[in-house]
């Protein structure tokens, strides 16, 4: 049998729910999202997934089953959440020599599970041969090598696996999962289409595995060479090559293989081999089966390389550390296996055996984002060993804390992380603004200082950040920002718990001078500016030059509370480089004189005025939304866009006119915006009335981008 | 029976019974493409020394009964070699470094994949868990990499020194 690679392609008996049920078990959205993931076909009319490439490695093992163990033992984890398949581990599929043998693993107690190949029960281990059905829990005939007939079994839904030959990914298509059926024959010119693109765009490959980083052979011979043959009784190092390789295969630690390598030239020679091969894992992250189709997205591979490339340059993971919740704080030892049996937990190792084992090489960028907050202990221990095996690759890191956390632990940035030599950008939230301690009768809050500590230790240990979001809730973060000493290019102040808002507990004209004297500081350099205010009146912040700032974004309350210096905005002085400018005043009244203040803030009435860098404007979003057309339909809807709606009281006409007129870009891309979208609406409705022809991609586009 | 005669490079002559010898590859190709025409056949093997061959030829006469290694992948495929020593084996390798290394010479070049294999797994379990100072000093290996070539080995195996 030829070393090809396998791949197992999935589906149902029955019904397009239990897809759905299996898609969402797997990974609680809906998949194919990313770019590029072609995942289904069809054959005998009848859709397939693609379930999982199976690399033909030696050795290798693929577990098929509910529940992750470790990759020690049940090697490459695919996940099958289906009825008829064991809650733990159903069947485990080993690759040697080329060929894939399949057995049935012991099932979890007053279960039987049962593994059906071509009709026959597997007993003990099989070879599997390409184009052989594997059904998990239910027998078909023994002839059944037709697909269709397995309609027979309809009301007895199995999952079904056919194990077939790696195909190219020009031989599938991206699918929505939901309305399986009636949409599968619509969207198949378009998807083919597309996936024919996207194969010719070499989004098509993606890594199949990572190996580690070939190791070069030594530079050159240089000195020591006279020594030879003086010491060397035994001639250790004379020996034949074969042999050493024997001898380095009896090493199973690859630390002791690594210090082979140190020991002359010739044994680096044969022990880097072995070391290679010790240092390979198949990283199923970056394969098409359905329970990390959701994932792929976030492991995307953002900027792919050559093929030779063994690790991508920029990763993204976003991952969840457990399951843990705000209602249910309790990390019971209960939840904490089911998330390590679960798909998160899985992922959750890939990634930990991902930055271990060297895979990473010098100059990978790791973007780490933690979905949920950490809540218990585990989750911060994960987060934390994370953290200390990425320190030096890790680029960009989103977390949330739960503060109860840090009050119970003390949890703090690992003592033994020196440096966070990539890191640029920081996402830290909090959970909870105050903490309350009891002091009978009453409860009082405490003056926690987390936030700081954090905030600190961050900034001593990543020299080169650039990217820093965090919300502010007490003066002293806004004091240790004030002496932090880096040329910030993105700044963002929020409080994440009060709607968007800062919450000073220090008198607010002490927190407006606090806030003018670090945006002053960070202007020359800053890209993004994202400001929450806080609600009320506090006296103005006032505003410098930002000569590169692109994006700014601002969330007031009821009454401006910033103001440029002078005699107002000069967006060519000020601005001279700004593209999106958001404004969002919280729940204004239309009439409130806020509101029309803030318009006086960035439109000024000067007419001669125009900024043209300015391609997005969005503005105050006004609570009543006035139904009255205006008299264009295009400007009605380009108030729509800028979140306006015109107040009675309003001359909307001249606000529009003098928007249009301060930003000409910002109008010219809506209108171009609103011309393709007529386009598209045309289109449409021609095929609505003509039957579903040719012309069918805009269309679409609209439904499943 | 048919004998070999077999010269060691010290040019000592040790009559063999085929039967015995036929574990190793290279005698055997030679006996089965030359054919044996008479007792008196001589196979001269200049790398292996006489203490070293009277060595192999215990080891050989121990094993001749041996089933030749099947991989049966009935249990678990043999993708780690099984590591267990028998006494016997394990009293035989008992010797000086100098032999063991003429020892596993010997048995590469003539092929004897199962003593072979023996002398690479006593060899493997004296590297284990040793630095490479220790190995270096243990099997009196010069070592000719350049302090920059091992400060790129230390730093590609990093990774392994975690944990």
């Amino acid at each position: 049998m030829s070393a090809a690679n396998a791949e197992l392609l999935f589906r149902m008996t029955t019904n397009d729910e239990y897809w759905v049920e299996i898609v969402q078990r797997t990974s609680g959205k809906l998949p194919y999202t990313s770019i590029g993931d072609s995942v289904s076909r069809v054959i005998g009319n009848e859709p397939w997934l693609r379930f999982g490439v199976l690399h033909n490695f030696n050795g290798q093992k693929y577990t098929i089953g509910q529940a992750f163990e470790s990759r020690e033992t049940q090697g490459e984890y695919l996940f099958c959440f289906g009825p008829g398949v064991s809650k733990g581990s159903h069947c485990e599929i080993v690759c040697f020599n080329g060929s894939y043998y399949i057995q049935n693993v012991k099932p979890l107690q007053n279960e039987t599970c049962e593994t059906f190949i071509n009709g026959t029960k597997l007993v003990r281990r099989q070879e599997l041969q390409f184009g052989d059905l594997i059904s998990l829990g239910v027998q078909f005939p023994d002839e059944c090598r037709n697909i269709t007939e397995l309609k027979e079994y309809q009301n007895n839904a199995r999952a079904v696996f056919w194990f077939m030959e790696v195909q190219p990914h020009s031989e599938y298509s991206r699918l929505p999962i939901q309305g399986w059926f009636w949409d599968w024959k619509r969207y198949t010119p378009y998807e083919k289409a597309r996936a024919n693109w996207l194969a010719g765009q070499k989004v098509n490959q993606f890594l199949p595995t990572f190996t580690r980083k070939s190791i070069t052979p030594p530079n050159a011979m240089e000195i020591f060479q006279e020594n030879e043959g003086h010491y060397g009784q035994a001639g250790w190092n004379t020996l034949d090559s074969l042999a050493l390789s024997m001898i380095f295969d009896y090493l199973q630690s690859p630390r002791d293989v690594g210090n082979c390598r140190l020991v002359c030239s010739s044994w680096k020679e044969e022990s880097t081999k072995r070391f290679n091969k010790v240092a390979q894992i198949n990283f199923s992250l970056s394969d098409n089966f359905p329970s990390l189709r959701n994932r792929l997205s976030h492991y995307m591979l953002e900027k792919q390389t050559d093929e030779s490339c063994t690790s991508p340059e920029t990763i993204l993971i976003s991952c969840s550390l457990c399951l843990c919740s705000e209602e249910c704080p309790v990390h019971t030892k209960h939840i904490s296996e089911t998330w390590q049996r679960s798909p998160g937990g899985k992922f959750f190792s890939d990634i930990e055996t991902y930055l271990k084992q060297g895979f990473v090489k010098p100059g990978t960028k790791i973007r780490l984002r933690i979905e949920n907050e950490i809540i218990c202990e585990a989750g911060w221990e994960r987060l934390k060993n994370v953290m200390k095996l990425g320190s030096q690759f890790i680029e960009q890191l989103d977390i949330c804390v739960d503060e109860d956390l840090i009050v119970i632990k003390r949890v703090e940035v690992p003592q033994t992380i020196k440096k966070f030599s990539t890191l640029k950008s920081l996402d830290l939230k909090f959970l909870h603004s105050t903490t309350f301690i009891q002091r009978r009768p009453n409860f009082n809050p405490i003056e926690e200082t987390a936030m700081k500590d954090w905030i600190n230790s961050f900034i001593v240990r990543a020299p080169f950040l650039e990217s820093l979001s965090i919300d502010i809730q007490r003066a002293v973060e806004l004091r240790i920002l004030k002496r932090f000493d880096r040329k910030l290019e993105i700044l963002t102040l929020l409080n994440y718990i009060e709607e968007d808002d800062l919450v000073f507990n220090i008198p607010p004209t002490e927190s407006v001078s606090l806030l003018s004297d670090i945006i002053e500081k960070f202007s020359p350099s800053l890209k993004l500016l994202e400001l929450g205010l806080p609600s009320g009146v506090h006296g103005y912040i006032e505003l410098a030059i930002f000569p590169k700032l692109k994006v700014f974004k601002i969330n007031d309350d009821s009454f401006p509370n910033i103001k440029f210096p002078g005699v107002g905005i000069n967006y060519n002085r000020y601005f001279p480089k700004l593209e999106e400018l958001e404004v969002f005043l919280g729940f204004l009244e239309s009439s409130d004189a806020g509101f029309l203040s803030y318009l006086e803030i960035f439109i000024p009435q000067n007419d001669f005025e125009v900024c043209g860098t300015l391609l997005k404007l969005k503005f105050p979003l006004l609570e009543i939304i006035n139904k009255r057309a205006s008299s264009r339909d295009r400007a009605r809807k380009w108030w729509y866009e800028l979140d306006i709606y015109s107040p009675t009281e309003m001359e909307d006409r001249n606000i529009l006119a003098r928007i249009s007129k301060l930003f000409p870009n910002v109008r010219n891309s809506y209108l171009e915006k609103v011309r393709s979208h007529e386009k598209e609406e045309q289109l449409l409705s021609t095929i609505q009335n003509h039957g579903s022809t040719i012309p069918i991609v805009p269309a679409v586009r609209n439904r499943c981008t | 029976m048919p004998f070999v005669n077999l010269e060691s490079s010290d040019g000592d002559l040790v009559k063999v019974d085929v039967d015995v010898i036929k574990c190793s590859v290279t005698i055997n190709a030679l006996i089965e493409h030359l054919g044996l025409e008479d007792d008196n056949e001589v196979v001269p093997l200049q790398n292996v020394g006489t203490e070293t061959l009277h060595k192999v030829l215990a080891w050989a006469k121990h094993h001749k009964d041996d089933l030749p290694s099947v991989d049966d992948d009935e249990d678990d495929p043999p993708r780690e070699r099984r590591t267990d020593i028998t006494t016997w084996d394990a009293n035989f390798i008992k010797m000086e470094q100098i032999q063991l290394f003429d020892l596993i010479l010997a048995a590469n070049y003539l092929d004897i994949s199962g003593l072979l294999d023996l002398g690479c797994k006593i060899v493997a379990d004296m590297i284990k868990g040793k630095t490479a100072d220790e190995i270096r000093t243990m099997f009196n290996i010069v070592n000719d990499l350049t302090p920059q070539e091992q400060e790129q080995i230390r730093k590609e195996n990093e990774w392994c020194e975690e944990k």
